[in-house]
């Protein structure tokens, strides 16, 4: 499939890297000093085209007439619009088009785009946003994935000394959770030195053991159970600080103010503090620096139960979220206490994460794979409906549908030809999740979810 | 194009003369249908024809030599300022020509003194009379006195806004002039032309008067005092052709009536143009309105609970509760009591009922509207400044914007709202100290104060709804209060900066001629 990337910004470049291991990507950027940034950084292997999206000619040069599919992601919703529409004038069947105007989300214009089936309008914030609102509800996830409707979750977590399923082989969990498995382990990602961390779909010999990460899947009405044997407490916070007051944050205070929670927030700038605090009347907004320690203590940051960082700048948000824990440990007299702020920080920059990933700032993401998750879901729809990858690690989760002329229809999941390096996680037979045992057989018409390392993405699919 | 070339030069551009003149040219004719009232009474026409010619003469003349000129803000105050003065101060002749105020034992500077105070209370619709026991109101005509009634009733919505009705030359600027008369929480233009929205005004408080008339006139007062009452209901007014006021008829349905009449007139006029415009009641999603009606409520049945616990049926202290609570509340001023000492008669109540009837004297209704006071908005906006004041002690980094409603008020206008009332609390502490120096006891002198900024009518001690300002103040103290009056229906502002602004002209044109004489 050939595709045209708009827009090489944060979501773009990385919408384009991500899709372009199975497709063919061109990336339109119209900035000739981010063009240039783009050609020298030689980690991004796609076809960049200096041009506006909404110049024909530089679509033209794109290869629009080829294009399968347009993903219009720079930061004018206008111009995104504009793209599609040139694009689809131009034959291109499907689009994607990030639109942050709540005002431009409707039918009218949707209607301009075509049929709902191909065109998508994402919001990058409003991704984010959803996402932190779920790591709110369960602080100490490191990340939070829904699939099949809903049905089924998939839950990241770092083994606490105290959790349960601590010394625990999968032998034994699988012994006590026969007949009916609620859920299983997909992924151990361990670390095997100093410097490297190793992610395997384990065996049934394996046992766990502390400071794994482990990424479960598992039945929506199981969650509860499994939060409890990762040693992670569910909790909805009373009090909730958001350092920065993007987009983003105000999404989420808006979410946030709804479920009641006491939401501050502090921001940088005179003018859009003043514009919060006008639109937010039941939250409060300081107008300050992040990284002013004052400014923090002002805010009663020790006394918060969670704190989100997520501004722009990753340093500034990392640094919060540790004067957040150590200040609430001064407040309550414990660095180990539960009471002490919760921290989420949002990174940018994604080879920082191997520095975060300890106990000290809680549970961190990044805009970029929330806004890739929904756009590679929407790319494989069809013969995938969903799909969504890691901060960590480069395992997919891919969710097919059984049809009477998949490969696969009718035989056992042993049997059924599936590499050594992916894992038939769950099944949703009749709109009901079970967890899928070598012995199940496939059916016509289950939904079929499976984690695999992306490079056998492909011939998964042959199998259905 | 040479003779349009000198048409255009013969008039000086002058906002305040026109604006001044055009004024007057309504008076004129205001004065000149009264002249024919008075027949039916066998009265003599001449005072008010006379008056109405003179009046018609001057503006005419001025309204003829003048065209609006720029409308900076200086000139919007100057002209409004110089409307109310001019219409003012012409408005004291029909009294003159006729001898109202010419009874045995006053000279001609008193007679003066108190026609000026009867003609700037009429014109800034406050209510307050010299009218009394010495010079019955029902002694004179009834030309005189709807001549009386309509000058609260052209005062209550606003001369100005009259004026720019027919005034298309003077364009967007005329919103200005609207505002300095009757500012808003926004300018609130209801069309799209500013002459249109002047007079959607009047439309409505045509027909709101016209409503209260027939009202008045169904619950059984005769035709003339229903009319004259309907006239300064809408205006929040308060004057009557009676001596006794409402307490002369002492019948609850009038009383009920003139209550809704006064609510009405108190509320913003804006809200009631959208009410005819979109069908619905938008009232009560307004958040000044429910604090009107809320507080209006509370401090009724308050009074009443005191007073019938000090022994007078609930019945009856509710009534005169609510009647009181309203009339004072909405600036309009007009009272139920049927003697001294009777339970309409506040000045008699407890001191509880008292101070509470105070707070009234200073809230005033609903920006907007007819009412004077400080207005219920500016309270709000007033109140929410001083909370956040305490809240930033401890949060000196965050904000806290004043809402009203769903609304954020700008920062501009919190700091113009605050302002006002610093402006208005030094007014009122210098007004009684130079009343109580001049002659009265302290709570005569502090509640006539407040009550002429207000523009709302009697006040407590010895000025209480059955005495008269004639009675209650010296001549220089009533002289003090006209002048209060005044600078309390054009909202402080505009009539302080006419005070100033020639002052400083002229502090600057010394400095020039000093410059010259060194140099």
């Amino acid at each position: 499939m050939k595709v045209i990337v708009v827009g090489a910004g944060e979501v773009g470049t990385y919408v384009a890297d991500r899709l372009n291991r199975h497709h063919e990507v061109s990336l339109l950027e119209k900035n000739p000093e981010r063009f240039n940034q783009i050609e020298r950084d030689h980690s991004l292997d796609v076809l960049t085209i200096l041009g506006s999206g909404t110049d024909p000619d530089a679509l033209k040069r794109a290869g629009v007439e080829e294009a399968d599919l347009l993903v219009a992601v720079t930061k004018n919703d206008d111009a995104n619009l504009l793209s599609a529409l040139l694009a689809k004038q131009a034959g291109v069947k499907r689009t994607i088009v990030r639109v942050e105007s709540r005002g431009l989300r409707n039918k009218e214009v949707g209607q301009l785009l075509g049929s709902s089936e191909n065109h998508l309008m994402i919001d990058p914030d409003e991704e984010v946003a959803q996402d932190v609102l779920r790591l709110m509800e369960y602080p100490g996830a490191l990340d939070m994935i829904h699939m099949g409707g809903g049905e089924v979750v998939i839950v990241g977590s770092r083994l606490p000394s105290n959790a349960p399923l601590v010394g625990m082989s999968l032998k034994e969990l699988g012994e006590e959770l026969e007949p009916d498995w609620d859920f299983m382990v997909a992924t151990i990602t361990r670390q095997m030195n100093e410097e490297e961390e190793v992610t395997v779909i384990p065996r049934e010999d394996e046992t766990l053991q502390e400071g794994d990460l482990l990424r479960i899947i598992c039945k929506q009405r199981a969650l509860r159970d499994v939060i409890r044997r990762l040693g992670i407490e569910r909790d909805m916070p009373a009090r909730a600080l958001l350092l920065g007051g993007g987009r983003t944050a105000q999404l989420l205070a808006e979410s946030l103010v709804e479920k009641a929670v006491d939401v501050a927030i502090i921001e940088r700038n005179t003018d859009r503090a003043n514009e919060l605090s006008a639109s937010l009347k039941r939250a409060l907004v300081f107008n300050g620096d992040i990284t002013d320690v004052d400014m923090l203590e002002e805010a009663d940051v020790g006394r918060q139960d969670i704190v989100v960082a997520l501004t722009g700048e990753d340093d500034a948000n990392v640094l919060a979220c540790l004067y957040a824990k150590s200040a609430g440990a001064r407040f309550n007299g414990d660095l180990e206490n539960t009471s002490n702020p919760k921290t989420i920080a949002v990174v940018h920059r994604l080879k920082l994460l191997g520095l975060l990933d300890t106990h000290d700032v809680g549970a961190t993401l990044s805009p970029r794979t929330a806004t890739a998750n929904s756009v590679l879901r929407f790319v494989r729809s069809g013969d995938a409906a969903q799909i969504a990858t890691f901060l960590q690690g480069d395992a997919e989760i891919l969710e097919f549908a059984v049809t009477d002329e998949s490969a696969c229809e009718g035989k056992r999941i042993s049997d059924a030809g599936f590499p050594k390096e992916a894992l038939v996680g769950a099944i949703l037979r009749d709109g009901k999740p079970q967890i899928a045992r070598g012995s199940t057989v496939f059916r016509d018409r289950d939904h079929v979810i499976v984690i695999a390392k992306s490079e056998w993405a492909e011939s998964i699919g042959q199998l259905f | 194009m040479s003779r349009f070339h000198f048409k255009t030069m013969s008039k000086r551009p002058h906002t305040t003369l026109h604006v001044a003149g055009t004024a007057l040219l309504f008076v004129s004719l205001m004065m000149l249908v009264c002249s024919f009232v008075e027949l039916s009474d066998n009265k003599s026409i001449y005072p008010l024809l006379v008056a109405s010619i003179i009046c018609g003469l001057i503006g005419g003349l001025a309204r003829l030599t003048t065209k609006p000129g720029t409308l900076g803000q200086a000139e919007i105050f100057s002209a409004v300022g110089g409307a109310y003065l001019f219409v003012s101060l012409f408005g004291t002749l029909p009294y003159l020509f006729a001898g109202t105020f010419d009874y045995g034992g006053s000279n001609s500077l008193i007679e003066f003194t108190d026609a000026l105070f009867e003609s700037i209370s009429g014109y800034t619709a406050t209510g307050s009379t010299v009218f009394g026991s010495h010079n019955p109101i029902e002694s004179h005509g009834t030309g005189i006195l709807l001549y009386r009634q309509l000058t609260q009733w052209l005062g209550g919505l606003g001369i100005v806004v009259l004026v720019v009705t027919v005034l298309p030359s003077l364009r967007a600027s005329g919103l200005g002039l609207i505002s300095a008369e009757a500012p808003g929480p926004e300018s609130d233009r209801l069309a799209s032309r500013v002459v249109d929205t002047a007079r959607e005004f009047w439309k409505i408080y045509f027909v709101l008067t016209l409503l209260i008339g027939v009202g008045l006139f169904a619950a059984g007062m005769g035709g003339f005092d229903a009319l004259a009452h309907a006239l300064t209901t809408a205006a929040t007014g308060g004057f009557s052709t009676r001596s006794a006021s409402i307490g002369f008829w002492d019948n609850p349905t009038i009383e009920i009536i003139l209550i809704i009449g006064m609510i009405l007139g108190g509320s913003s006029f804006a809200l009631h143009w959208r009410a005819t415009k979109e069908r619905r009641v938008p009232h009560f999603k307004d958040s000044e309105f429910r604090a009107y009606i809320g507080l209006f409520t509370l401090a009724a049945v308050v009074i009443a609970w005191i007073l019938s616990s000090n022994g007078l049926g609930f019945g009856q202290a509710l009534r005169s509760a609510t009647f009181n609570v309203v009339a004072l509340g909405t600036s309009s001023g007009f009272s139920n009591a049927t003697g001294d000492g009777s339970s309409g008669d506040f000045a008699a109540w407890a001191s509880g009922p008292q101070a509470i009837l105070f707070i009234f004297l200073i809230f005033g209704g609903c920006t907007g509207s007819t009412s004077g006071g400080v207005k219920i908005f500016r309270l709000q906006v007033g109140a929410l400044h001083a909370l956040r004041s305490i809240r930033k002690f401890r949060r000196p980094r965050g904000i806290f914007p004043v809402f009203h409603g769903s609304k954020v008020i700008s920062e501009s206008l919190v700091q113009r709202v605050a302002g006002f009332i610093a402006v208005y609390a030094v007014l009122v502490i210098s007004g009684t100290i130079i009343l109580t120096i001049l002659d009265t006891d302290i709570v005569t002198a502090a509640s006539g104060a407040v009550s002429a900024l207000g523009n709302m009518g009697p006040a407590l001690g010895e000025a209480g709804p059955t005495s008269s300002f004639a009675d209650a103040y010296s001549a220089p103290s009533r002289l003090v209060l006209a002048i209060f009056m005044l600078i309390g229906r054009l909202e402080i502002f505009p009539m302080l900066l006419m005070v100033i602004s020639p002052y400083r002209v002229t502090k600057k044109q010394i400095r020039q001629i000093r410059k010259k004489n060194y140099s």
